[in-house]
């Protein structure tokens, strides 16, 4: 209970300055120019992002629902 | 008092457990391979893919092939009902898995043979480039689960394959299989 309780500041501290920045131009490619460009750019990065969570957890709990 | 049995539908076999890790890798892998083809496509000049004097596709042909490789698949899922009751009843299954795979492998080097003629190669573009690497990649698959759908074939006839090797070996094969049409969509239409 006392790790949680320092724990939970900085968490929200955390959470809270990912809100501060509107967007990070990070890379001109793939924000810059045709806006095509830029939903390709952020719908490979989604799904690159979240394929291994999905097969990852998928495996997980098919695995769970099987020895449960 | 005796211990009851596991429970067989409930048990797991490492080399499927293996092999579905190995699947996972790999399905990453071409999701790689295919986001970049994506991206390469959304960002060519002039919005036209393939580019200009690059040639085209053979899009109805492979659609055959494609036909092709999921039968392959269909015949492979026959045979795993069939070696519930016998190996000798899922052994020509096998055999015609394995047979329309061959027969996949061959149409797809034909189609590059025509395609390295007509002037698509790996330096030829971006085009030719993700082709090759993308269809390449996966072409070695299928020859890899090919030879392995081979190798079990053998201690099938003579009934001393282990059910979680020919499990595993599906596993590898459905692999193939599916992965091949979400290829087609991407990279040849």
């Amino acid at each position: 209970m006392r790790s949680l309780n320092f724990r939970a500041p900085f968490l929200f501290v955390a959470a809270s300055a990912s809100l501060i920045p509107g967007a990070a131009w990070a890379c001109p490619a793939c924000m810059v120019g045709d806006p095509k460009t830029a939903a390709t750019y952020f719908g490979m990065t989604v799904v690159m992002s979240a394929l291994p969570i999905l097969l990852v957890c998928g495996l997980g709990y098919w695995l769970w629902r099987r020895h449960s | 008092m005796t211990r009851p049995l596991p429970d067989s539908r409930k048990r797991l076999p490492n080399s499927v457990l293996a092999m579905i890790i190995f699947v996972v890798a790999e399905i990453m892998f071409f999701a790689a391979l295919m986001s970049a083809h994506t991206i390469a496509r959304a960002t060519v000049l002039g919005g036209v893919w393939p580019p200009a004097g690059q040639p085209r596709l053979p899009v109805e042909r492979t659609a055959f092939n494609t036909a092709i490789l999921l039968l392959s698949g269909a015949l492979l899922f026959m045979a795993n009902r069939r070696a519930r009751t016998s190996y000798d009843k899922a052994r020509p299954y096998v055999a015609g898995a394995i047979a329309t795979g061959i027969a996949f492998v061959l149409l797809q080097g034909m189609e590059w043979v025509a395609l390295l003629r007509e002037g698509l190669t790996m330096q030829s573009g971006t085009h030719g480039a993700f082709f090759y690497l993308i269809v390449g990649a996966h072409a070695l698959h299928a020859v890899v689960a090919i030879a392995v759908l081979t190798a079990i074939y053998f201690p099938m006839r003579r009934g001393t394959l282990s059910p979680s090797t020919f499990a595993a070996t599906q596993v590898f094969w459905y692999f193939v299989v599916l992965l091949w049409p979400v290829i087609y969509l991407r990279v040849y239409l």
